[in-house]
């Protein structure tokens, strides 16, 4: 289920689409799936529905998912396969985990090592 | 869109409201806060028409000879509503003074509320449930809320906000609400006004100014930072900058903070009361 972080600046709607995209190209998600109906969705969020609706308005736009007039809105079929998502997802989490471990008063060289530590371990692992 | 034009309002010699001006487009969801005795709730009592401004117009966009009222849902602070009727005795009330069908009761239903009882025999959450089903049931283009969900438990609060999504999902209607407390509610918002002494001191949209404000976190700023507040919190300096644009002097990522709506609200307040 999705959660919105109050404490966020990024806007309701883009928390949402960020999460419904890496539910989608992570595969937890699947392909002709329909989406919660916007009205369920604002419920279970206590979010405002025209909020929802702007998020599914994006996702069309974005190729991920489509709407069928009185049906609801379904995940894009093949759209999980598009590399270019996977690539875009994996640089905000990128982004992310940079900017946490930014945070935590790392440089660049101890985030290198770290990560590669962690890389080779899990390698081994297997 | 509703215009509210040069009003000025008072309850005897105290003034309220001087020139006051607003617009709220349609289909908007609109937060008032500030202060009490700055005429929050005075303006939600102008736009649902139970209050005549001394001078200045409201224009609701209706065609002419719509009584406005008609298309208005408003849940008063006050739990005074009907309070010797029954429920289906206040549905039936209100149906008859609107000239619509009176209220199926199901929000009050599903509030556990028994509906042969006394309006004042109910608790408070039960209250504001029957009112809320009665005054949702006229299909409102314009729908006003004051302070009083506050005192609704989350169980409660819960059937009425889901209520509240659904008729907001099919009609879009325009909402304003009153709060002082944004927890659990800040998402329904697309705008916030905060009405401080000298009239509305903030009009924004939410997302706009939750990208604008920031909790820097240091012993000294650089004074290029318009600060609305600064306090101590457990031994460290905060300072509440409104607006926030790009980082200046050396502060640490970490300690430049995104805030939610009722950290950026008390802060407004703070500066309101001269706290700093």
């Amino acid at each position: 289920m999705y959660s919105i972080d109050s404490r966020s600046a990024i806007p309701v709607y883009e928390q949402l689409k960020r999460q419904i995209v890496l539910s989608i190209v992570s595969g937890r998600l699947d392909e002709e799936e329909k989406l919660p109906s916007i009205r369920e969705l604002a419920a279970a969020l206590r979010i405002n529905p025209n909020t929802v609706a702007k998020t599914y308005r994006q996702l069309e736009t974005d190729g991920y998912v489509s709407s069928r007039k009185g049906l609801g809105v379904f995940i894009s079929a093949g759209v999980r396969e598009l590399q270019s998502n996977r690539i875009e997802i994996f640089e905000e989490l990128t982004d992310e985990y940079i900017s946490k471990a930014a945070g935590l008063g790392l440089n660049a060289d101890e985030i290198i090592k770290g990560l590669a530590g962690r890389l080779k371990g899990e390698i081994e692992h297997d | 869109m509703i215009r509210m034009s040069n009003l000025s309002f008072a309850y005897g010699e105290r003034e309220i409201l001087k020139d006051f001006n607003l617009e709220l487009n349609a289909g908007e969801t609109v937060m008032i806060t500030g202060p009490n005795g700055m005429g929050k709730s005075t303006i939600l009592r102008l736009l649902a028409g139970v209050l005549i401004p001394q001078s200045g117009e409201i224009d609701h966009g209706y065609p002419k000879g719509t009584d406005p009222r008609q298309k208005t849902a408003f849940l008063p602070d006050s739990l005074s509503f009907y309070r010797s009727m029954t429920p289906l005795e206040a549905a039936k009330f209100h149906a008859g003074i609107f000239g619509t069908e009176p209220s199926d009761l199901e929000l009050a239903k599903r509030a556990g509320v028994d509906l042969s009882r006394h309006i004042y025999e109910l608790s408070v959450g039960q209250r504001v449930l029957v009112q809320m089903a009665i005054i949702l049931s006229t299909e409102p283009e314009l729908i006003l809320i004051d302070e009083v969900l506050h005192s609704v438990d989350p169980y409660l609060r819960d059937i009425l906000f889901r209520e509240l999504i659904q008729v907001m999902e099919e009609k879009n209607p325009t909402v304003v609400m009153v709060n002082l407390n944004f927890h659990d509610i800040e998402h329904l918002a697309d705008r916030v006004i905060f009405l401080g002494r000298d009239g509305i001191r903030l009009d924004e949209s939410v997302d706009l100014l939750k990208a604008k404000t920031r909790r820097v976190v240091a012993e000294e700023i650089p004074p290029e930072y318009p600060v609305l507040l600064t306090e101590n919190v457990m031994g460290s300096r905060h300072h509440i900058v409104y607006p926030f644009d790009k980082k200046i002097g050396d502060i640490a990522d970490e300690n430049i903070r995104e805030m939610d709506l009722t950290e950026i609200m008390t802060a407004f307040m703070g500066g309101e009361y001269g706290v700093s």
